[in-house]
């Protein structure tokens, strides 16, 4: 399934409309919201948990040079091996080469939206690994060649009918759409792979700097058996999942659950700092993270922008978002998504080819106000747009129509005269939506112009009415 | 108490009685009313259209127009975010850069001003019908304001205020976003005016003139008995101004 | 050293000389929390095993209280025995070598499997084909139902998680109230190596629908051992 965000208006249009995708979309955004807001009412302190959680996340942003080498030396302390990846091609090669030294033949992988980045199962298959998503989320979609429409829910945008109908095709089953039933044959078919894996490849939710070990936060046991079964593990990073130590994590578990499925907290945790085969007699004998780049560093330039490092991929922006919830996650064109995804998608891909991306927002807001780390979303979006324009990105016309305009409010005269003739000058008509707009005025009537407008009826009224109100008074 | 008016553009054009009704309300609360003669538009489209160099003079000539003001009230809440949270991220003249940071404390939203700052918290008027609130996303995320148009509201006699579902989503507007995501705004209005007509009220009103706007424009459209009125509207009418 | 990882460091110590247009946090925040958590935590023993229980129940995990360890050895072979259970796995605390002799009289045809005695290479074949386990964990956390077992010996881990069902011995002295307070007792060399579970594995993953026992247990119950 190859996207691109350059076409996202064309993937708007055909997503409003599949009906199939709207409700599945909105019954799965509805659910989730719902039991956020009974989780998140439970914990009288979440406001204030949310402005510690940016306090940590801006403390370690604004260090993290000195946060990486501290986790550096702990990895090492803990047997763990780093490698470090500038770009997706050197994450693909660092992987690809320790899975050909282990002769890799079978990876398990956990749910990783870092991997999604370099498109590491294509890369992996290609060259001969069987790789097996192992999220049932993550495995649906795998089976349907797509990817996850969603940060914590891969397969949200599919009805039961259609993952029955693609596990009858794709695995020679009986056809069924019980989802127990479906889960029970995932869990067979993975099951087996779990414990004949040569390597498992998980993602990583928290890296915790004090310790060298990184935190996994997941529902189904598969990150667990992933991390946990074969002889080798990879986590894959990006550089920005740093905490300073265990206290700060307490405040991102508790934040974490309630805005990606409404738990308090998830079923498993999974905190792993180095192999421990020599002790336990089971599990990893290797351990090995890659620490990945990829356009972080660059994000982290910006003294405003860098505030979307503190992402923690919760979803909860994409589950509030008017208009995500219309259209999914495929609609946006990458593997980020929704409000979140619209502002990490010019930044990782450049603004030439996220020109359109900051743009497919209301700037209503909803997502500032949910999310758990505090991250202004419409204030970034508006200083993404600003880049776009200012590297001559945005339409001829539309530049040309701002500077007219702009010309004009300069000078009060001029601007009244024009917005006189609204027929002639509609084009120039500040918000000029008083006449018709393309798309615009096809489902909704247009307000009557004024041609008098309130100045002239203002001036005119003043001396006479006053009175009045002040009689009526 | 003097007020100095801010008219954003679609106020001036396409709604000058819901302008004139804040007027009136102001007046009847005894504010010394006074229009800046010479001011255009703040620059809200084109900032949020990425547009920042292009409306810096625009902004700066507002500074300088309404610098002097003792209070700034108007009948947006967007517009009134424009100049309270935005022009902080324009790179305007240094000498002007004190003017702007104080004005951002003067200028109000009409609710807000009339709660917050001149103390009413009745307006002794009558409307007999059903009204139900659009939260706009301006004046509720970035300026706060929520509970003082409601407030307001209630305080009307016979006014029978209803909730309806998901008052503070998005209408859609945006702004440009509008006929750039023509087909995604049209989806959005279209679920606000479904939650607007399941509540039953027979009009809906907010504290910005264009999700109104946006919402009569569909309401009308599509034949939907609900009518959108902005609320100075209704609260003139109340005290019969 | 590589040259990568150099680049890299460069670039960020590069970009982080620039101040941050960030707003600050208001004043007060800890002090807030602190005392809210106070206020919402349960004031004494029986209070947080209650807030425990409920909370598991929420998490359709199965919360037993028992008072003394023979009462646990009568429901846990109960049930095993209305399950047809057919071998258990045992962790290998002594406590829990101890329960599982006395499960042995009362169900004589019961496979036993000791995890310390199993060689590595078959371990996780044999745990996997495991009815359920015995096991032990360090901690208890009350405001969530979440059960931590530190990874700091030579324990078993794999017996957490391949059986089907688990069947987990908490006693009083594990109980803590909330997160903050396991992560402030665990010491990071601990805590580095660290197991959470909360309630049976599960997913939602079709139609936000909420199945139990997804590549984990479908079940857990705890046997909260309140002996005198």
């Amino acid at each position: 399934m190859k996207l691109s965000p350059l076409k996202t208006k064309k993937y708007i249009h055909n997503a409003l409309k599949d009906e199939k995708l709207l409700s599945a979309v909105d019954k799965a955004t509805q659910t989730a919201l719902k039991k956020r807001e009974d989780k998140k009412d439970q914990i009288p302190y979440w406001e204030e948990l949310r402005y510690k959680a940016h306090h940590i996340k801006k403390n370690v942003i604004e260090n993290l040079d000195k946060y990486l080498e501290e986790f550096e030396k702990n990895c090492l302390k803990n047997g763990i091996h780093l490698h470090w990846a500038l770009d997706a091609e050197e994450a693909r090669q660092i992987i690809l080469k320790l899975l050909r030294d282990k002769n890799a033949k079978t990876v398990v992988k956990s749910k990783s939206l870092t991997t999604e980045e370099f498109h590491l199962n294509d890369f992996l298959t290609k060259n001969g690994i069987e790789t097996l998503e192992t999220d049932l989320g993550e495995y649906i979609v795998q089976l349907m060649d797509q990817i996850p429409s969603h940060l914590t829910a891969p397969a949200l945008h599919l009805s039961r009918k259609e993952i029955g109908g693609i596990f009858h095709k794709k695995l020679g089953i009986k056809y069924t759409e019980d989802p127990t039933e479906l889960m029970t044959i995932a869990r067979n078919k993975l099951r087996e792979k779990f414990l004949t894996a040569d390597v498992g490849i998980s993602g990583v939710n928290f890296a915790i700097a004090d310790s060298g070990a990184v935190c996994v936060v997941e529902n189904e046991a598969n990150a667990r058996l992933t991390v946990g079964v074969p002889k080798t593990h990879i986590a894959v990073m990006g550089i920005e999942k740093l905490l300073p130590g265990f206290e700060e994590l307490a405040t991102f578990l508790k934040l974490l659950g309630p805005s990606a499925t409404g738990q308090k907290a998830t079923v498993y945790v999974n905190i792993i700092g180095g192999p421990l085969f020599n002790k336990l007699q089971e599990g990893p004998e290797e351990m090995h993270i890659v620490l990945m780049d990829n356009g972080r560093s660059k994000i982290l330039a910006d003294p405003q922008l860098r505030e979307t490092l503190f992402c923690i991929r919760c979803g909860a922006c994409l589950n509030i978002c008017p208009i995500y919830q219309q259209i999914g996650g495929h609609a946006y064109g990458w593997v980020y998504m929704g409000p979140i995804g619209i502002t990490l998608i010019p930044q990782y891909l450049g603004d030439k080819e996220g020109k359109y991306s900051p743009f497919v927002s209301s700037l209503c807001g909803a997502c500032y106000e949910i999310c758990p780390v505090r991250i202004n979303i419409p204030h970034h979006l508006l200083k993404l747009r600003n880049r776009v324009v200012d590297k001559g990105y945005s339409m001829k016309v539309e530049r040309f129509g701002i500077n007219a305009w702009a010309f004009l409010a300069k000078r009060p005269l001029l601007y009244r005269f024009a917005t006189w003739f609204p027929g002639k000058f509609q084009l120039l008509l500040p918000k000029g939506r008083a006449f018709p707009v393309p798309g615009y005025t096809r489902e909704r009537a247009l307000g009557t112009f004024d041609l008098k407008g309130f100045r002239k009826r203002f001036l005119k009224l003043k001396n006479s009415d006053y009175q009045d109100i002040k009689q009526k008074k | 108490m003097k007020v100095a008016l801010f008219i954003p553009c679609l106020s001036e054009h396409l709604y000058p009685q819901s302008a004139l009704s804040m007027v009136k309300v102001l007046r009847y609360i005894g504010a010394d009313i006074e229009y800046v003669d010479n001011q255009t538009c703040c620059g809200q489209p084109a900032f949020n259209s990425g547009y920042r160099k292009e409306i810096i003079p625009i902004a700066e000539r507002f500074i300088e127009l309404f610098k002097d003001k003792e209070y700034i009230v108007s009948p947006s809440g967007s517009c009134t975010a424009m100049v309270r949270i935005f022009y902080k991220e324009l790179d305007i003249r240094k000498d002007l850069i004190k003017a702007r940071d104080e004005l951002s404390n003067k200028i109000f939203e009409f609710t807000e001003f009339l709660v917050n700052i001149a103390g009413v918290d009745k307006l002794e008027g009558q409307f007999n019908h059903s009204v139900t609130i659009h939260d706009s996303c301006h004046s509720l995320r970035e300026l706060g304001v929520r509970e003082q148009p409601r407030k307001l509201l209630r305080s009307v006699k016979d006014l029978k205020l209803i909730e309806m579902e998901k008052s503070d989503t998005c209408c859609g507007f945006g702004g440009t976003f509008s006929y750039k995501f023509a087909d995604m705004s049209v989806a959005m209005v279209a679920r606000k005016c479904r939650y607007i007509n399941e509540c039953g009220a027979e009009f809906v009103t907010s504290t910005d003139s264009s999700c109104l706007m946006n919402i009569d424009g569909y309401l009308r459209k599509h034949k939907f008995k609900t009518k959108a009125i902005h609320i100075a509207d209704i609260l003139a009418q109340s005290l019969n101004l | 050293m590589n040259s990568s990882r150099d680049k890299i460091l460069n670039a960020v110590k590069e970009a982080v000389k620039i101040p941050s247009r960030i707003p600050e946090k208001p004043e007060g925040i800890n002090a807030k929390i602190a005392e809210s958590l106070k206020s919402i935590t349960p004031k004494d023993y029986a209070g947080l095993r209650d807030q425990f229980a409920k909370e598991l129940d929420i998490v359709s995990g199965e919360f037993v209280l028992v008072k003394s360890a023979s009462e646990l050895v009568s429901h846990l072979s109960g049930d095993m025995k209305s399950k047809n259970f057919t071998s258990l796995a045992v962790s290998d605390e002594i406590s829990s070598k101890n329960i599982a002799s006395h499960i042995k009289k009362e169900l004589p045809e019961l496979e036993f499997v000791f995890p310390a005695d199993l060689a590595p290479e078959q371990k996780k074949n044999k745990l996997a084909k495991t009815s359920a386990a015995l096991v032990n964990i360090d901690f208890a956390v009350a405001d969530v139902a979440s059960l931590a077992v530190l990874i700091d010996n030579t324990k078993s881990l794999f017996i957490h998680y391949l059986p089907d069902c688990i069947y987990v011995v908490v006693k009083p002295e594990q109980i803590l109230a909330n997160l903050f307070e396991l992560f402030t007792k665990v010491p990071k060399e601990k805590a580095k190596n660290m197991l959470l579970i909360t309630g049976p594995s599960r997913t939602a993953d079709i139609e936000k629908i909420l199945i139990l026992g997804a590549h984990g247990p479908r079940r857990l119950v705890v046997y909260w051992l309140e002996e005198k």
